[in-house]
């Protein structure tokens, strides 16, 4: 044990996050043009992030600009944001990141990123993309990929439970979830207690939102309608309560005891990659609640920042990256989304059925206000959601919390 | 004329004599001093100055570019700390962390320390060296391992259950029971280092008193009562003083089992601290806490050392 080893710890932290703000001089933004040698340093995340420096759209980078050299970082999604916060703070921001969708409001509060150049065509990109990229009306990033969440379900073991169509309503929803696990399955569909990004989507698709004219609406009648729904499942014992940790959901789906979850496209390969043949699972958009249909809008963007001394080669790799070419070549290497709808035209992504259900989903899916403060009203969001779903509070007080807190994050 | 007297009359004899001598020998002082100092000052020092004055401060992630920015409000901070339900929330699992793995640990560390002394005779260095490990570990190995144990699905606890037809609960999920394991953790991962200090306590009490008490036909567990628990009363003064300093402060156990979670019922104050500071970037507010939490320790160690005086 050390006495006063944390304590201590966590206050020298603090400070060191300030102090080289506090001693960094402004830094010039030199635009010099893309003439002699340049080093880029990009961040980027997850997956996209481990593939990167490898992958062949880097390749065909250099290949084009040979004068520009790339050192890729790879960094996991739960440390990245942290990590580029502080990176400002300490104006040691890489040239290039790759950014989550929800956190344009901070970056540009803290006036981090550079605006796009004017040469680039804001209508290229899918609007939804767009949005996330963008913060009061001013877009600072271009959107790499996009990606848009739908209900995976088992067919073959929805047919034999007496549910012959994807559920179309959200009495649909659950009554399918009732006759799987009455079929034999262990739950009826995979929710998670405490996810903004599956809860969320149901207030839209109730006829609510988040956010309206600057002020959080998250204790509206439509709001407690789609806590109510949600956290039936959890009282119904229909999904899990806890998800143990190295929780496995594709083998949980792959073995039927979790017949049926809501998420993004990365999950069809991981499916066919564990084994599970294509007659017996099935996409199909998010079943429909008083109002809509909405999905949430996610994938990632791409910045510059203010601080790099070479802004026109990164705006250049950042376009190289959106452009048409590299969308539908990364498609066909990792498989994610095109942010641009004309890359959506190549036989690579019209061949596939399952793609058809994303694209047209990706035509009603939201994504969350870009303010600076939404990460932690995420967080104050996810916990009342557990709360709500472990029944430890109504859903009418769970949302009335969440108001309350949201609304105390943005006021102070 | 002893060798030492020898020594500091030749090291006098060799020191050049004047005002010159003086000053060099002040420079090589704190030339030698100074790689201390500096670390000291910059990374000790600096930070707790500046985070006192920033805990009166609104500095949040607007003011991360330009710190200067950031404007004084006063006790605001900390007022708002008692209406914070999420910090009384961390106030109270502190609570409890802290009573409970501070007298699991004193209790095991007994336990193990009596065993050692009289019970254990073969293999003794072998169950010394295995108790003191957890204390050496580094916490991401026993996090890992720790998880496996107490995992769901494939865990081992829940599998030897399974065995005997018993259906093993989500032990991480599950709140009451991950406070549990978090304390069970907090216990085995410390009480080797009470262990070795009640060991050296245990080696203090002169032999004489036991043998006087066997002849007054005492048995084992009266010897115990009236000898050992007694005589070692500074000790475990001494130790809940340190424990209870080293819980008051726990992050690293929650932060690799449970994140906080679930509920929030693990989630202790440090933990919260990093939350403000580092995730929302509310670092005025988190050095209020952090504040706030080092007054709490300053004050319950005064109390036992206090305590301590009296009963020594």
């Amino acid at each position: 044990m050390k006495p006063f080893g944390h304590a201590f710890r966590v206050v020298a932290l603090l400070a060191l996050a300030i102090v080289p703000a506090a001693c960094g001089a402004a830094n010039p933004n030199t635009g010099a043009s893309v003439n002699g040698p340049v080093t880029l340093q990009v961040w980027a995340n997850g997956d996209e992030g481990d593939k990167l420096a490898a992958s062949q759209a880097m390749a065909s980078f250099k290949q084009a600009n040979p004068n520009i050299t790339i050192n890729v970082t790879p960094l996991p999604w739960t440390t990245a944001h942290d990590k580029l916060i502080t990176s400002i703070a300490g104006r040691a921001t890489p040239d290039v990141a790759m950014i989550g969708t929800t956190w344009m409001g901070e970056l540009t509060k803290l006036n981090a990123v550079t605006g796009l150049p004017s040469s680039v065509n804001k209508s290229d990109f899918f609007a939804g993309g767009m949005d996330t990229a963008s913060a009061n009306g001013t877009a600072y990033g271009l959107p790499w990929y996009v990606e848009t969440r739908v209900l995976y379900y088992r067919k073959d073991l929805a047919d034999k439970a007496g549910v012959s169509a994807p559920p179309a309503t959200w009495d649909d929803l659950m009554t399918m979830a009732q006759k799987l696990k009455a079929g034999g399955s262990k739950y009826g569909i995979d929710l998670q207690t405490n996810d903004w990004q599956e809860f969320i989507p149901l207030i839209w698709s109730a006829g609510g939102d988040v956010m309206k004219n600057g002020k959080f609406t998250l204790d509206s009648p439509e709001a407690v309608k789609a806590l109510t729904f949600y956290s039936d499942f959890f009282k119904k014992g229909l999904t899990r309560s806890s998800q143990p940790q190295g929780f496995d959901l594709i083998q949980a789906f792959v073995a039927g005891d979790d017949p049926s979850f809501i998420s993004g496209p990365w999950m069809a390969g991981l499916i066919t990659k564990a084994g599970l043949d294509q007659s017996k699972w099935a996409v199909a958009p998010m079943p429909k609640g008083d109002k809509s249909a909405t999905s949430f809008v996610g994938g990632s963007d791409w910045v510059v920042f203010k601080n790099s001394k070479s802004q026109d080669a990164a705006w250049k790799f950042v376009q190289f990256m959106t452009s048409k070419d590299t969308q539908i070549s990364w498609y066909k290497e990792i498989k994610d989304l095109p942010s641009r709808p004309d890359a959506w035209t190549d036989a690579a992504l019209t061949a596939d059925a399952n793609l058809k259900v994303f694209g047209a989903q990706l035509k009603d899916a939201h994504s969350p206000p870009n303010i600076p403060q939404w990460e932690e009203v995420a967080k104050a969001i996810d916990d009342w959601q557990e709360k709500a779903s472990l029944n430890k509070a109504t859903p009418a007080d769970a949302a009335k919390g969440m108001q309350q807190q949201a609304t105390q994050i943005i006021g102070g | 004329m002893s060798a030492q007297q020898a020594l500091v009359a030749s090291a006098t004899r060799a020191r050049p004599a004047g005002r010159r001598g003086w000053l060099r020998e002040a420079l090589t002082g704190w030339a030698f001093s100074a790689p201390f100092l500096v670390i000291f000052l910059a990374f000790l020092a600096l930070p707790i100055l500046a985070s006192f004055v920033l805990s009166f401060t609104n500095f949040s992630l607007g003011n991360l570019v330009d710190p200067l920015s950031a404007r004084f409000i006063g006790l605001n901070n900390y007022a708002k700390l008692l209406h914070d339900p999420k910090f009384l929330q961390a106030a109270l699992n502190t609570t409890i962390f802290v009573v409970f793995g501070t007298i699991l640990n004193l209790a095991v560390g007994l336990a193990a320390a009596v065993a050692l002394n009289r019970g254990i005779t073969r293999f003794r260095a072998i169950f010394r060296v295995g108790y003191y490990l957890p204390v050496v570990s580094s916490i991401v190995a026993i996090a890992v391992i720790w998880r496996f144990l107490f995992n769901a699905d494939f865990g081992l606890v829940n599998g030897l259950l399974h065995t005997v037809g018993i259906s093993g609960p989500d032990w991480l999920g599950n709140p009451t029971l991950a406070v549990g394991i978090i304390v069970a953790l907090m216990v085995w991962r410390n009480f080797g280092n009470a262990m070795i200090i009640f060991l050296a306590g245990l080696q203090g009490i002169p032999n004489d008193l036991y043998e006087a008490a066997r002849i007054d036909g005492a048995n084992r567990w009266q010897e115990f009562r009236s000898i050992t628990l007694p005589m070692l009363r500074p000790t475990t003064l001494f130790l809940s003083v340190l424990t209870t300093i080293g819980f008051l402060q726990v992050f690293e156990e929650p932060f690799v089992m449970t994140q906080g979670g679930p509920l929030n019922k693990t989630l202790p104050i440090s933990m919260y601290v990093y939350q403000q500071g580092f995730n929302f970037f509310h670092q005025g507010y988190a050095s209020a806490m952090a504040y706030t939490l080092f007054v709490v320790i300053a004050a319950i160690t005064l109390i036992q050392f206090r305590l301590l005086r009296s009963e020594t």
